[in-house]
């Protein structure tokens, strides 16, 4: 299996999520979110890939990198960036209404 | 150096903190939310790296930074840090972000 289709195993369920708790969603904050994270991987993940602290079987790989940084790495940015916010929200939105039960 | 990214990805979680701290984002200002919101990426990410080990796609460099401390063969002691940066990063991020556009 290819890292890029491993990514899919996650990428998919997590864009369901998204889907189904849409109602939850800030968008514009969601987008800057994604942003910032997406450039401070691009930042990290060239000192770890470049100082070999984690390597990778080239044979898995598309062979598209930014810098040292194969491409399939930003999979883990989008979950992140996607499942603690969406996790962040829906927590906010049970407190909320545990709120006005009382 | 020897253990080199342990320190640097421990000095990182403590500046998200000072950060959390200061403008008073998410552990600073509901403890029990800011740790339960990073609980599933969390355990996401460590079944996502066992699968990526266990294929062969990504394994433990070969170099002197890490303290060599593994938790499951090629599963370094430094990767549970590792993870927990991401998910206070992105935490911290989207409460900073948060924070700014709400003000507007």
């Amino acid at each position: 299996m290819t890292y890029a289709e491993l990514n899919l195993l996650f990428l998919i369920p997590v864009a369901a999520l998204l889907f189904f708790f849409r109602y939850l969603v800030r968008w514009r904050k969601l987008c800057w979110t994604v942003t910032a994270l997406v450039i401070m991987t691009a930042i990290f993940d060239n000192f770890i890939v470049g100082s070999g602290i984690v390597a990778y079987n080239p044979d898995t790989l598309s062979g598209a990198f930014i810098g040292f940084a194969p491409i399939e790495d930003f999979a883990y940015t989008l979950v992140a960036a996607v499942l603690v916010p969406l996790t962040w929200w829906w927590l906010g939105s049970r407190q909320s209404k545990t709120r006005k039960g009382k | 150096m020897y253990g080199s990214y342990l320190v640097i990805l421990l000095l990182s979680l403590v500046g998200l903190y000072l950060l959390d701290r200061t403008h008073k984002l998410a552990f600073t200002v509901d403890p029990k939310r800011a740790f339960l919101s990073m609980v599933p990426a969390f355990l996401v990410f460590v079944i996502w790296d066992i699968a990526g080990i266990t294929l062969g796609i990504f394994f433990r460099g070969n170099n002197t930074l890490l303290t060599g401390i593994q938790l499951f063969p090629e599963f370094p002691l430094e990767e549970v840090f590792f993870l927990m940066l991401l998910c206070y990063s992105t935490l911290i991020a989207l409460t900073w972000i948060s924070k700014v556009l709400n003000k507007k």
